[in-house]
């Protein structure tokens, strides 16, 4: 009798209760429409430029990754890469807005800056400078004291391989070495000086050249500037001051998106392979790979995240080139770099 | 389901579910111990891989701290520190330091593959193991801005000029009035700690030991390959829990994606994290080895108990069937059929008892048979005997008859014809000749009857036997005897028989009634009827002289008589042949009744076959 009576009742606040749910779950999916068209407006994508530092290769190998995986998208951005080229005035065009973003050094930066061009750096990609010189291992060229009266293949006139003959000046003039007593002769990126004897040293980069080196078998001593306290960072990010103080919630999306596919980029460097493989003109994938896992120990030291900067060492290169009479006038160092995108993404610790 | 199945079905239930859940118990608790051990044993292995690394690290900074606190060691360093580069005395220093000082810390096994005096203000190296490190300019590097100031270990990173990972440890040297003179760097011999990482203490294969630092690289190489070390990231489950400050032990994919188990331990002072795992797969062989063993013995256990069970239910049913079948064979009449085993067990009991049972059975039968046989035999020379007398009596019955006829029409002619020859007592001898005549072709008729009745055979219909008493009753008597008789049929209900034979009952026993009451003044006649159990029992009841009871035995023989036949006519004959007739149908006759008081006649006819 008992039984019946529960029964009863409890068939009487089934439908009262499935009502209740089924308006909950209605109002629930009114409010989620509505959140979504509070909070996803759709706006079309900010259009961007960057301008890299040369031919795609590897060396890139995060921005494609953040496009490929859909980074830029995911922060509303639409984003298009210009190969660097010879004398390309590169800092002109991101002043000129021809370009949002590029990739250069910290000596055209620095430079630049110098020079009163309204431009920033917003992370350093690559943390350590990939630039080397290198001898044959029988040589016996092992430092570079060892360089006087030999012939070094480090001269180029072209922009933005300039660094090569800059951090070559800077560190003989550093170690007190007359660089009259050495022969200089240009630089050519594949080392036909050096390959035919004609050059005893040559500078290349480790992330590029030194592999092709590598990969014909030649057995080399390296002379690395930054053992001679000549210490750069190398591929940084810049944009515009102008960028910066108009929409930097931009600058710094943009900057996240990169940042993210630079970590994928070295997560798993055999992964990024087939990506970079899409945009080089080198279709080598052994060379490609070679070259993700020589930019590794640059783009990640192990000590900061990827893309931090720090002051002291921004203020050694300026003193650097400083010293070396590199710059057209002292200026505040901390123009020529920005931490607030970095610190939008990371907080204000650079671990 | 027989027997046998079920017996079979029973063993297995009874032995295979306990061995069964044992094994499943043991596997899981054995399971649960190995994966204890095995967790422990991580987890140990963490403990002391990571104080072998204290361990090595604070060997390595205590040989570093003796060989700067050396006083040649002070005193080169310092002739180094301040002497131009053209001086004699530095040329010397450098040599003394190298030669006597650095280069024997280099020897394979001494821990360290370079160590060098780095200039207190310039950062250069001085003077080093390795003459290629000299001039170079180590300002800005950590190890060296530490080291200015006290014993400082560079945890693992990547040198670019090296271009490999590398360790550095670097201590102040420091002259009797304590000033900064130099500071001393060794870079440590990496096999040292991949060695402490990769030496296993177990005897697992899949072991392995290495560290991640807080960038999610390794820092060592895992087991299972090279070019790890500070190239690839890992982020398994465990490195991000022990990334993040947590010691522990999980179950998860590694950079493999091969599930392990794996303990995890944060090295703060390090900032690394020190990972030991063993692959599931391993971990789990003993256990699966195990499980293995413990369902090959339930299986083994199962077939064995189906075995024996089978078996046993054979010894049960093999002497069933057989009784079975041997019951069988008895039943269609093999008396001689043997079923009896020799177990012990009660089934043997049950086969014994039903062979003695065939047994005396067999005994019964043929003595049965026997009787049967006698009877036959007897029977057989009873008819014969039989119809001898039949015969006999039929011929001296019927042979007798012609002398009578001739003594009758002799006696006849006589009395006819030579009637007035005769006196009167010649007349009454003659008449007494010719009554006895007759008397005795009366009696001779009724023996020829009697015999017949022998051998006539019975045609049988539905008789309504009340209708046929009082016919009987009405043929035998007058009117005029009528008035002085009380004649009543209470009941008389139909019956099966012959319709000759049974009026003759009814004329002999009416008769009979009729005659033994002729001198009651009032002669009471009852006929009476009445259904026990399988008959009806018919009795026909008077009121007239009876008879003694004790010759009760002589009523139904032929030619007994009770009375003279002066007293009462008649030959003898009539019961015997209602006994006779009555016989024939399958009933019985029997009387009561007492001198002077009247007699009841009974006969029963059987109630079959009566609708």
């Amino acid at each position: 009798m008992e039984s019946k009576v529960h029964l009863k009742v409890g068939d009487r606040h089934k439908p009262g209760r499935f009502l209740s749910v089924l308006s909950l779950i209605i109002l629930t999916a009114v409010l989620l429409v509505n959140c979504q068209c509070q909070f996803k407006p759709e706006q079309p994508p900010d259009e961007v430029i960057l301008q890299l530092k040369g031919m795609h290769q590897a060396q890139f190998a995060g921005f494609y990754l953040a496009r490929e995986k859909g980074y830029y998208t995911q922060e509303n951005i639409k984003v298009t890469f210009l190969e660097g080229e010879k004398d390309l005035a590169i800092v002109q065009r991101v002043v000129y807005g021809e370009a949002d973003f590029a990739v250069i050094t910290p000596e055209s930066v620095l430079t630049a800056r110098s020079q009163g061009q309204p431009i920033k750096a917003i992370a350093a990609i690559y943390r350590q400078s990939p630039i080397v010189y290198v001898a044959r291992s029988d040589s016996g060229i092992v430092r570079p004291q060892d360089f006087l009266g030999k012939t070094v293949a480090t001269l180029d006139a072209s922009g933005s391989q300039q660094d090569l003959q800059l951090q070559f000046h800077i560190m003989m003039k550093r170690l007190g070495l007359d660089i009259s007593k050495i022969k200089l002769i240009a630089w050519d990126p594949v080392n036909t000086t050096f390959n035919d004897g004609e050059a005893d040293i040559t500078s290349c980069y480790s992330s590029v050249g030194l592999i092709e080196m590598r990969q014909k078998g030649l057995k080399l001593n390296l002379i690395w500037p930054s053992d001679y306290g000549v210490y750069f960072y190398s591929d940084l990010l810049i944009t515009s001051d102008k960028l910066l103080a108009e929409n930097p919630g931009l600058a710094a999306r943009f900057l996240r998106a990169t940042l993210k596919g630079w970590q994928d980029a070295i997560e798993d460097y055999q992964q990024a392979v087939p990506v970079i493989l899409k945009y080089s003109r080198n279709k080598d994938p052994q060379l490609q790979a070679a070259m993700m896992e020589a930019q590794l120990p640059l783009v990640h030291t192990g000590e900061d995240h990827i893309g931090w900067m720090k002051p002291e060492d921004w203020q050694a290169m300026y003193n650097l080139l400083l010293d070396n009479d590199l710059l057209a006038k002292p200026f505040d160092v901390n123009e020529a770099y920005t931490m607030q995108c970095l610190k939008v993404i990371y907080g204000s610790e650079g671990k | 389901m027989n027997l046998r199945s079920r017996i079979t079905l029973l063993f297995v239930l009874l032995a295979v579910v306990p061995v069964i859940i044992v094994g499943f118990l043991a596997v899981y608790t054995g399971r649960q111990s190995i994966e204890q051990v095995e967790i422990n044993h991580l987890v140990s292995t963490n403990l002391m891989k990571s104080s072998e690394l204290t361990r090595w690290i604070a060997g390595n900074q205590q040989r570093i701290e003796e060989l700067a606190q050396r006083p040649l060691m002070v005193q080169n360093s310092a002739t180094l520190a301040t002497k131009e580069t053209i001086d004699p005395a530095y040329d010397s220093a450098r040599l003394s330091l190298e030669w006597d000082h650095l280069k024997p810390r280099v020897k394979p096994s001494s821990g360290f593959t370079e160590v060098s005096v780095i200039g207190p203000d310039s950062g250069i190296i001085l003077a080093s193991s390795d003459d290629r490190q000299e001039g170079k300019y180590y300002a800005n590097q950590r190890f060296y801005i530490e080291g200015k100031t006290h014993t400082y270990t560079q945890g693992v990173f990547y040198s670019l000029p090296l271009q490999q990972t590398t360790m550095i440890v670097s201590t102040p040297i420091i002259d009797r009035q304590n000033n900064l003179v130099a500071v001393l760097a060794g870079r440590l011999e990496l096999r040292d700690l991949s060695m402490i990482m990769s030496t296993q203490s177990g005897l697992r294969q899949t072991e392995k030991t290495y560290l991640v630092n807080k960038s999610n690289f390794f820092v060592t190489e895992p087991r299972s390959g090279e070019g790890y070390a500070l190239k690839k990231t890992v982020r398994t489950n465990g490195v991000i829990a022990g990334l993040s400050g947590i010691d522990g032990v999980g179950f998860y994919e590694d950079y493999r994606n091969i599930p392990v188990i794996g303990a995890y331990k944060w090295l703060p002072e390090y900032n690394m994290c020190l990972i030991t795992e063993v692959d599931q797969a391993e971990a789990y062989d003993r256990i699966n080895a195990m499980t293995v063993t413990v369902v090959s013995i339930v299986t083994l256990l199962a077939l064995i108990v189906v075995a024996a069970g089978f078996f046993l239910a054979r010894t049960i049913t093999r002497p069933l069937a057989l009784l079975v079948e041997g019951s069988a064979e008895i039943g269609r009449g093999h008396l001689d059929q043997r079923v009896g085993t020799d177990a012990r067990d009660e089934i043997g009991e049950l086969s014994r008892a039903f062979d003695r049972m065939a047994m005396e059975l067999k005994e019964t039968t043929v003595s049965l048979d026997e009787l049967e046989r006698r009877i036959h035999e007897r029977t057989a020379q009873l008819e014969a005997a039989n119809r001898e007398l039949e015969a006999f009596s039929y011929s001296v019955s019927h042979d007798l008859r012609a002398p009578l006829r001739a003594i009758d029409g002799y006696t006849r002619i006589l009395l006819d014809d030579y009637e007035p020859l005769l006196d009167a007592e010649g007349k009454r001898i003659c008449s007494v000749i010719s009554g006895s005549a007759h008397k005795m072709s009366d009696l001779i008729d009724d023996l020829l009857a009697f015999s017949r009745l022998g051998r006539a055979a019975l045609n049988p219909s539905k008789i309504d036997m009340e209708a046929l008493a009082k016919t009987v009753y009405e043929e035998l008597t007058t009117a005029q005897s009528r008035k002085r008789i009380n004649f009543k049929i209470d009941s008389a209900p139909p019956a099966m028989g012959d319709p000759a034979l049974l009026r003759q009952v009814w004329v002999n026993l009416i008769s009979n009634a009729i005659k033994f009451s002729q001198h009651q003044k009032r002669a009471v006649i009852r006929v009476h009827a009445e259904n026990i159990e399988n008959e009806i029992v018919y009795s026909v009841k008077d009121n007239g002289v009876g008879f003694d009871m004790q010759y009760t035995n002589k009523l139904f023989g032929v030619f007994q008589r009770l009375h003279s036949v002066k007293e009462f006519e008649g030959n003898g004959v009539g019961l015997a042949l209602v006994q006779r007739v009555i016989n024939r149908h399958g009933g019985r006759v029997w009387a009561e009744g007492e001198v002077g008081k009247g007699a009841t006649f009974y006969f029963t006819l059987p109630r079959q076959g009566v609708i």
